[in-house]
């Protein structure tokens, strides 16, 4: 039996080697948590996956306390938006040694946003953000095996794997987890929109009417996506638990 | 903008009758920005609806039509609203038939399609993929434009020429006429039913057939007009090819341009979708070398010759993700064929490939000839073409607007058109006037930028329009190849086709709509300045949206688009508030802002989207952003930068707050959440539902979180951002 996230603490002694990258969790997680009881949600799917290839991560220190800024961009509050990402940019260029390592993001839309703030900062070496998807893709996938794939999986790209062009990565991931991969004929942005779709329901009621039918008529095993927010929706849209793509890769190859 | 309004009185008897023939009478929408919003298409002609109705089956397209004949206003039907000629745009009612008519069903494995008008040419592409079948007509503008479109307009496309176009590829129709009456000319007893239920059309229809063909001189204008791809006028090839009144009423449906009738659900035929292609992009010193050329490619058997002129490749060379060949060319006088070989094997492409190399490398061409199978840089070179057209559009000077001419004649004359042409646009001093199209049917693009509503912009546009007309019937073309006549050419579908065939298509317009119901002023108009009048104005509103050219292949993406707006109307609509500002209408003005709050800035879901089928890469998205911006309250803008100070504190507050929630009996969160959201704004409280999950955990870790095994060295390359 695993624990719940909240008994699961992730202390471990100071490991000899430095890390090989920053890990920004996404602070969507600390407000919504997994989506049914008894799953890890993404962020100790992510790390565990890690540990099995032998990577070590860095979380920026007070990462508590930083997100990418999307709340207050996507809200038109320009001087929240400024205070965010003067934050979140000291604390990620501190934790990079100024750029030396990558920075993995958890969250697609928190990806796009993370590049946004560092689109808009000139003052230093530039900063490099992935997305965990994309990484789970190029270092994770070929060292995991001898595992048995489930059988479907409805897969939810987002507005942001589609912008950002990863969604190549997030369609090889999914098919390392499961027999049959299917996105529905009626896919589109779910409308979300961070907490959008909690002001506006009808919004996302809207987007995803034609969708979550296709959906439902799957039957699928399980439902994926890569973006906490996202998965709230669509799991509103279908009433399946939407989760993370690397949070049910993790417990599908696990050991 | 010209608007032609009812009377107040009149106006509630005509929506009245109106909502009583839909189901929902919430369906029959009147708000200024109803109207506004959708108004536009993609034409530089406008007008205002009094009404825009969102029909949901063909009985209740019936039974508008039986309201609109007793309250004397017209009807025009609207899918996409990708149509350039200006066919989809009305001053009387304009009914939506893209919201609610998309069914698609594959039939036999793929060999057959039935379609509604709303669905787009790429989710019926989508559905025949997998049957390695595909849809015969291929618009350009296949992400957004719908089957509705497609057959009013008889859409062709890059690769389909006069073979796989609509007219050819159609088995049945569904049709609603303007008296009401629902014929399927699929049925059995079709042709029966139709001479029992509307003898007059059927009568008429087999007289005009006889009167046609026993005309030798129209037999022969119709046989050499409709060898080219041919959009000007009723399709009276329908007369010729057909001896059944059920048929020619069928094809004549097609092209049509919603004058005759309502087509509620189309069969089709499909083509086999060659997976093996092959694509290059051949680039050649001159116009004239590349347009001589043509002759020599098309007996190549290639599937398309897709030209592009200097300009073009210029302006390709602006776009996001411009093929390397483009990017890499200093462009001087230069002209490029994007040919594309399709077979059904590797080795039948091998063969393709290399009798097309032997022709290819006898042309003279600037760079060497680089065919690739690659899906990447065949997506770039596409996208560079089926992105010119807006592209041009949206490289426009500010408040001009752009007009897209589209042109056909045999393509022995092709390269002399073109270089008429170009005289042409120096004659009246047009300037950026790219010329580019399907030039393996003689069938090209080339788009006039103007500000055609001021005095001498509209002077120069008729004496231009005159000499082309010229220019083209001359070389015995036609005006309009493949989007419609519209209102652009209408004045001219006379002196193309000749009195008798001009006659007969007057008498067709009679025989389907004796009342005038259906879109009048398109296809046949009496006004021979009909192509001068209602033109669009854009005026400057917004940095992020003023190139827009109102094309509209961000609508089929948008999340709101089935609750409030799309992008395109989101931006319409602001150009509405500005144009009723500067003209002084400040009541208008007002109305329009008054639900321009919820239902463009609200309900924006902010996604990008849009920006990914933009092809001047518009995010609206990051304009209404700016206008929360600037509508945010201090207050509330106060908040939220406390807010970002104390991050941490929030998010495990609100962490908390939802497991809190999931305690209690979901009633007891819902009465006080819905009272915050009453006092404070929907757009600032949000709505919880019990589907919630509880609340997360900390994020924060011990200074370095998964134990080392060796060290893998960690290489990361920039990853594609298509619109950084």
């Amino acid at each position: 039996m695993r624990k719940s996230p909240s008994e699961t603490t992730r202390q471990r002694a100071l490991p000899a080697d430095a890390p090989q990258a920053v890990y920004f969790p996404a602070c969507v997680q600390t407000m919504f948590g997994p989506a049914t009881d008894g799953t890890c949600g993404v962020q100790v799917g992510f790390e565990q996956l890690c540990e099995r290839a032998g990577i070590t991560l860095l979380v920026p220190t007070g990462i508590d306390a930083l997100c990418c800024g999307t709340p207050w961009s996507s809200k038109g509050m320009a001087d929240g938006l400024a205070t965010m990402s003067h934050k979140t940019l000291a604390a990620l260029r501190a934790a990079t040694g100024e750029g030396e390592l990558p920075i993995i993001c958890d969250a697609s839309s928190c990806t796009e946003g993370l590049r946004h703030i560092i689109d808009g900062d000139t003052s230093a070496r530039p900063l490099t953000v992935i997305d965990a998807v994309e990484f789970a893709a190029t270092h994770i996938l070929p060292i995991l095996s001898g595992y048995q794939k489930i059988e479907s999986l409805a897969l939810h790209p987002t507005c942001s794997s589609t912008r950002m062009g990863i969604n190549p990565a997030l369609d090889t991931i999914a098919d390392a987890i499961a027999e049959h991969v299917e996105i529905p004929e009626n896919w589109g942005c779910c409308a979300f929109a961070g907490d959008r779709g909690m002001l506006h329901p009808e919004l996302t009621a809207s987007a995803t009417r034609a969708q979550a039918a296709d959906v439902v008529a799957m039957g699928a095993t399980a439902h994926a996506s890569c973006n906490r927010t996202c998965e709230l929706g669509m799991t509103r849209a279908t009433g399946k638990p939407y989760r993370h793509v690397l949070e049910i890769l993790e417990e599908v190859t696990r050991p | 903008m010209s608007t032609t309004t009812v009377s107040a009185e009149a106006g509630s008897t005509v929506f009245g009758a109106l909502r009583a023939a839909v189901a929902d009478p919430a369906r029959v929408k009147t708000r200024a920005i109803d109207l506004y919003a959708n108004a536009h298409d993609a034409s530089h002609f406008l007008l205002i609806p009094q009404a825009v109705v969102v029909a949901t089956d063909a009985a209740e397209v019936g039974a508008l039509l039986c309201a609109a004949a007793a309250q004397g206003v017209h009807l025009t039907f609207r899918s996409g609203g990708t149509s350039l000629s200006g066919q989809a745009i009305t001053d009387g009612v304009l009914v939506d038939v893209r919201r609610n008519f998309k069914n698609i069903e594959v039939l036999d494995d793929g060999l057959r399609v039935r379609v509604q008008p709303g669905a787009t040419v790429r989710a019926v592409n989508t559905r025949l993929a997998k049957y390695g079948r595909k849809f015969g007509p291929d618009p350009a503008s296949e992400s957004a434009a719908t089957i509705g479109g497609v057959v009013a307009n008889n859409s062709s496309g890059m690769a389909c020429g006069t073979v796989d176009n609509t007219y050819q590829t159609l088995e049945s129709v569904v049709v609603v006429l303007p008296s009401g009456t629902v014929v399927d000319t699929g049925a059995a007893d079709a042709d029966d039913q139709l001479l029992k239920r509307e003898p007059v059309l059927y009568n008429g229809l087999l007289e005009l057939a006889q009167r046609t063909r026993s005309n030798a001189a129209s037999v022969a204008t119709i046989r050499q007009q409709f060898s080219m791809k041919n959009t000007m006028g009723y399709g009276v090839n329908s007369l010729l090819d057909f001896d059944r009144p059920i048929d020619m009423l069928a094809h004549l449906i097609v092209g049509s341009e919603g004058t005759l009738g309502f087509v509620a659900e189309t069969v089709f035929r499909t083509v086999p979708k060659l997976p093996h292609v092959t694509t290059a992009l051949l680039v050649f010193p001159g116009l004239e070398a590349a347009t001589a050329a043509l002759p020599a490619l098309v007996a190549t058997g290639a599937a398309t010759l897709e030209l592009m002129d200097a300009l073009s490749l210029t302006v390709g060379q602006q776009m996001p993700g411009a093929p390397a060949i483009v990017l890499d060319l200093v462009v001087q006088e230069h002209a490029a064929l994007l040919v594309e070989y399709h077979a059904e094997s590797p080795e039948k492409l091998a063969q393709l490939l290399e009798t097309g190399m032997q022709t290819v490398n006898t042309l003279g061409l600037t760079l060497p000839a680089d065919f690739t199978t690659d899906a990447g840089i065949r997506g770039q070179l596409w996208y560079l073409r089926k992105g010119i057209i807006p592209a041009v559009g949206g490289t426009r000077p500010q408040g001009t607007n752009a007009l897209l001419e589209d042109i056909v004649v045999p393509v022995p004359a092709l390269a002399r058109t073109c270089m008429e042409l170009i005289s042409l646009f120096a004659k009246y001093e047009y300037e950026n006037c790219m010329i580019f199209g399907h030039a393996k049917d003689g069938n090209v693009h080339f788009m006039l930028t103007d500000d055609f509503g001021s005095p001498t912009g509209l002077e120069r546009f008729s004496r231009f329009t005159e000499d082309l007309v010229d220019l083209v019937l001359g070389e015995g073309g036609s005006l309009k190849a493949e989007h419609g006549t519209g209102r652009v050419m209408a004045p001219y579908v006379q002196r193309q086709f000749g009195d008798e065939l001009y006659d007969v298509m007057r008498r067709i317009k009679v025989l389907f709509d004796p009342a005038g119901l259906l879109n009048p002023g398109v296809l046949i108009n009496d006004d021979p300045n009909a192509h001068l009048k209602d033109l669009k104005a854009i005026p400057a509103v917004a940095k992020e949206v003023d190139r827009c050219t109102e094309c509209g292949w961000c609508e089929p993406v948008c999340p709101s688009r089935n609750v409030t707006l799309t992008p395109r109307q989101r931006i319409v609509s602001l150009r509405a508030i500005e144009q009723a500002r500067l003209d002084g209408n400040l009541a208008l003005m007002a109305e329009l802002e008054k639900d321009y709050e919820y239902d463009a800035v609200q309900t924006c879901a902010a996604d990008g989207m849009c920006q990914t089928a933009c092809p001047v890469t518009i995010n609206t998205g990051d304009l209404m952003k700016r206008l929360r911006r600037d509508d945010a309250n201090p207050v509330e803008k106060a908040i939220w930068n406390v807010a970002a100070k104390n991050w941490g504190t929030v998010t495990r507050v609100a962490g908390v707050a939802l497991n809190v929630v999931r305690t209690v009996p979901v009633g007891v969160i819902l009465a006080p959440n819905k009272l915050a959201r009453t006092v404070l704004g929907t757009d600032a409280v949000p709505l919880y539902s019990p589907e919630l999950p509880g609340g997360g955990a900390s994020r924060k870790r011990a200074a370095v979180t998964t134990a080392p095994r060796g060290r893998p060295s960690i290489t990361v390359e920039e990853s594609e951002t298509s619109h950084a």
